[in-house]
């Protein structure tokens, strides 16, 4: 018997309109990050940062959904920008806890999404999902913040970190892209359809590519990798020690430059002059100036028309447009031992974030069009559908067409206070540990350096009329006094040695001709008494272990070179497979009683099949007498 | 129809005994053999490192020490006095290096070839009472008789310092992580280095995150 199924509950049509009904609905995750950005911006662009802060994370900065990257990304910048280090540090962990993933967790577009990326278009459904460049950025940051609480061991993990995803990024990119392009099934059934379409919105002359060329035109970063980090990473490098790394990490942030950065190009010569010597780098001082604010997304909408069977149906897209940064003072002057320096730019953040940008937008664009495609194909089947059926269907299917003008919503949302650009500039510390730093429309601005070799001076402008931010980190180890004299006969980039101590200072005894110790002689006593057997009474052998194979085992022992007890021994495994054995020995001593050390721990000893394995031990203490040795099937411990 | 129901049971069943036999992490420790028969507190195997590393790295960096033809003071029966210098943490993982040094310093200790010093460090006293007593002296308060003396305090001889480095390197479609612990114990007189270590862990796993 055939069902009579009311008109609004087919489902066909129930189908349509139900995916077009969901279509309508997104926006609301996304939508909410906007609007909360928008009160954040305004005070931030006033140099006000902890009111910026405040405004999305209440009183304390920090009282808001830990989960929502974007807010944690605008928190932590602001609180930074603040000197509230410690807490920006809360807010890029929340953000970093979300951007960990890597190029094998991704086999399509869901994978991507689900991983944590941001899909430049209609993802406001979702929470905001960050970049790849991101990560470099909040593990660059976090570096700086402790390197300004004197934190220098989590600067080193931070900067490490920002390395890994430097390295990862070029991988990740291609994956991201390759993800973005890959068509799922819905929309393959109507290629033919969405190729005409695509080929008509991205003629050369059209709004869209007219707008992919403007961002071509920002140029990119090769594989994603930015120079401010690498060089960073090496001021701190030699700022360690550690000059073979820092002249490494110099070398790469001059080449991803373009050797455009004098600064970065004398930190390189520093760096080698330094590796190739003897003694820490000569004393130096970096500047780091962020200034205005970074790009932007908005929305820009497109229309044109699908062709159907019932005809042309007017359809519209809504696409980010990419809107470069502002910038603020430009550079900032320096007057430093007499000296005049000026911060030269090392990262365009413009172009930073084009790279990335850019290499999706032309599988973007293909999507939002097939996704339009589909979407118009099935506002004509409602509408035929409709015809027929009763005032519940009406209804749904006016719902629907609703819906469709509602989805077309792009998704502008990105980490927007960046810097449009960080410059730098590096030069020897000066005599006096005294800076005058001019930032063009205010008086000069005059520090006194802390006494260490090296110092790591921010600054941060983000408008003509926002007061500049400076904070200084100290690295390196504190200068003595006849140091810091000394300082003015080192010139710059020469690379000469800074001595220490005086030779005034230095002790009769300390200056006496230093004489080679004798190497002791490296000499063991062997133990073994004359019985074969001797050691049988000492060491137990699972008896799985002889079954599984193990034949021959034979011990001796000896004092090693300074008189500990050692011992040593071998086993053939027998069997056709690896045998497996846990041993532990207990070392005893003259009273008989077990000594408690590490070296009496369980170990484990693969024997391959038909070969030889041995095991060693050696006593925790001069006084022990004896040990036992307990040989058991690994697979026991488990 | 029975047989088919009972055939979706048993292969439920199977999946999740399987499922509960694997390791989630899918991180093997290709260096510690006996790496899985310790005990875990976590459970897993992870990209990290945690106590077990740290006991293996400790246990073959005090054997390496005791084997040392320098392990004994040079014509002495003394123990040496060894200062703990920097042990820096060169890896993506937020790590305490004491970790591994307190475990070394009680083995070291209780071989009676060692006794550490904790009245001079790289970043300064590790306990800063013996000289804070020694303000004690003009006070009227004490028994002179108790508080330290001048000179009483044993400057070190050997200076232990070391790194742990990290080196991440994909491996096919997974993921190595290796991890350096290089140790030195440098003859304080002579600068000349007395001791050196270096044992390598190897992680080997999935390349779907960041190993941190």
């Amino acid at each position: 018997m055939r069902k009579i199924i009311p008109g609004f509950l087919n489902p066909r049509f129930c189908s349509w309109s139900l995916i077009l009904i969901a279509l309508s609905v997104c926006g609301c995750a996304g939508m909410a990050d906007i609007r909360g950005s928008q009160g954040f911006f305004g005070p931030y662009a006033q140099g006000d940062y902890m009111a910026a802060a405040v405004t999305l994370g209440g009183d304390n900065a920090l009282d808001y959904d830990k989960e929502n990257l974007l807010t944690s990304l605008q928190v932590g910048l602001a609180l930074r920008a603040a000197g509230a280090f410690e807490s920006s540090q809360v807010a890029f962990d929340r953000a970093e806890s979300q951007l960990l993933w890597k190029s094998n967790r991704i086999n399509s577009l869901q994978d991507l999404l689900g991983a944590g990326l941001t899909v430049v278009g209609n993802d406001l459904m979702r929470s905001y999902r960050g970049n790849i460049y991101d990560g470099v950025l909040i593990n660059t940051y976090k570096a700086m913040n402790a390197l300004h609480v004197g934190d220098e061991n989590r600067a080193r993990v931070e900067l490490n970190r920002a390395d890994q995803r430097q390295g990862n990024a070029v991988e990740q990119l291609a994956v991201k892209v390759q993800a973005l392009g890959a068509e799922d099934p819905e929309e393959t059934a109507q290629s033919a359809n969405v190729d005409r379409t695509l080929n008509d919105v991205m003629k050369p002359d059209g709004a869209v590519a007219q707008r992919l060329a403007a961002v071509e035109a920002l140029g990119e970063y090769r594989g994603l990798r930015n120079p401010f980090t690498d060089w960073l990473h090496g001021a701190f490098r030699l700022a360690t020690g550690e000059s073979n790394r820092a002249s490494d990490l110099f070398r790469n942030a001059v080449v991803l430059d373009g050797q455009r950065n004098r600064h970065a190009l004398e930190d390189l010569i520093v760096a080698e002059a330094a590796a190739g010597g003897i003694g820490d780098a000569p004393a130096r001082v970096w500047i780091v100036h962020e200034d205005g604010i970074g790009p932007h997304l908005e929305e820009f909408r497109f229309e044109f028309n699908v062709i159907t069977l019932s005809g042309p149906i007017f359809s519209a897209i809504a696409l980010p447009e990419f809107v470069p940064g502002t910038p603020a003072m430009g550079a900032l002057g320096i007057r430093a031992g007499g000296v005049e320096y000026r911060t030269q730019t090392l990262l365009d953040v413009d172009r930073y974030a084009a790279t990335e940008f850019h290499a999706g937008y032309n599988a973007i664009v293909g999507k939002a069009i097939a996704s339009a495609v589909v979407k118009a194909l099935a506002q004509v089947a409602v509408n035929e559908a409709v015809e027929d059926q009763g005032a519940m269907a009406k209804l749904l299917g006016a719902v629907a067409n609703v819906g469709i003008s509602a989805a077309t919503r792009a998704d502008t949302r990105m980490w927007h206070v960046l810097p449009h650009s960080i410059g730098v500039a590096s030069l020897p510390r000066p005599a006096d540990g005294r800076l005058l730093i001019s930032t063009g429309s205010d008086a000069a601005v005059d520090l006194t350096l802390p006494p260490t070799t090296f110092a790591l001076v921010t600054v941060k402008t983000v408008g003509v009329g926002a007061p500049p931010v400076i904070h200084v980190a100290t690295m390196g180890r504190v200068m003595e006094q006849a140091s810091i004299d000394r300082a003015p006969l080192i010139s710059g980039i020469q690379g000469q040695i800074i001595k220490v101590s005086d030779a005034a200072d230095v002790t009769e005894e300390d200056t006496s001709s230093a004489v080679l110790p004798n190497p002791p002689s490296i000499s063991t006593e062997v133990m073994a008494p004359p019985s074969s057997g001797w050691w049988i009474p000492w060491v137990s052998v699972d008896k799985r272990l002889i079954r599984r194979g193990l034949r021959d085992l034979r011990m001796t022992r000896a004092r090693n070179a300074t008189g500990l007890l050692r011992v040593s021994g071998d086993f053939f495994n027998q069997s056709r497979r690896k045998l497996t054995a846990a041993y532990r020995f207990t070392w005893l001593d003259a009273a008989g009683q077990p000594v408690d050390s590490i070296l009496g721990d369980w170990q484990v000893v693969h024997a391959l099949p038909r070969a030889r394995a041995v095991l060693v031990g050696t006593a925790p203490r001069d006084d022990v007498a004896q040990f036992r040795l307990e040989l058991l099937a690994a697979s026991r411990l488990n | 129809m029975k047989s088919g129901y009972g055939l979706l049971v048993l292969a439920i069943l199977i999946g999740s005994i399987g499922l509960t036999g694997c390791g989630t992490t899918g991180v093997v420790n290709l260096s510690d053999p006996g790496y899985t028969t310790r005990q875990q507190t976590g459970g897993e195997t992870t990209f990290g490192l945690d106590y077990r590393d740290f006991e293996y790295s400790a246990k073959k960096a005090v054997d390496s020490f005791l084997n040392s033809p320098l392990s004994r003071t040079p014509g002495s029966t003394a123990p040496w006095i060894m200062a703990i210098s920097r042990i820096t943490n060169d890896t993506t993982l937020n790590i305490d290096t004491d970790q591994l040094v307190k475990k070394m310093r009680v083995a070291l200790l209780n071989s009676g070839r060692v006794m550490v010093t904790t009245a001079v460090g790289a970043d300064g006293p590790e306990d800063a009472m013996s000289m804070e007593v020694r303000q004690l002296r003009e006070s009227d308060e004490f028994n002179q008789d108790t508080v330290a003396g001048r000179g009483t305090m044993i400057a070190p001889d050997l200076s232990l310092s070391g790194k742990i480095i990290q080196r991440v390197n994909r491996v096919g479609n997974k993921q190595q992580a290796d991890y350096y612990f290089q140790l030195t114990a440098t003859n304080i007189k002579t600068g000349l280095a007395y001791w050196e270590f270096e044992e390598v862990i190897a992680k080997l796993g999935p390349n779907n995150d960041f190993v941190w």
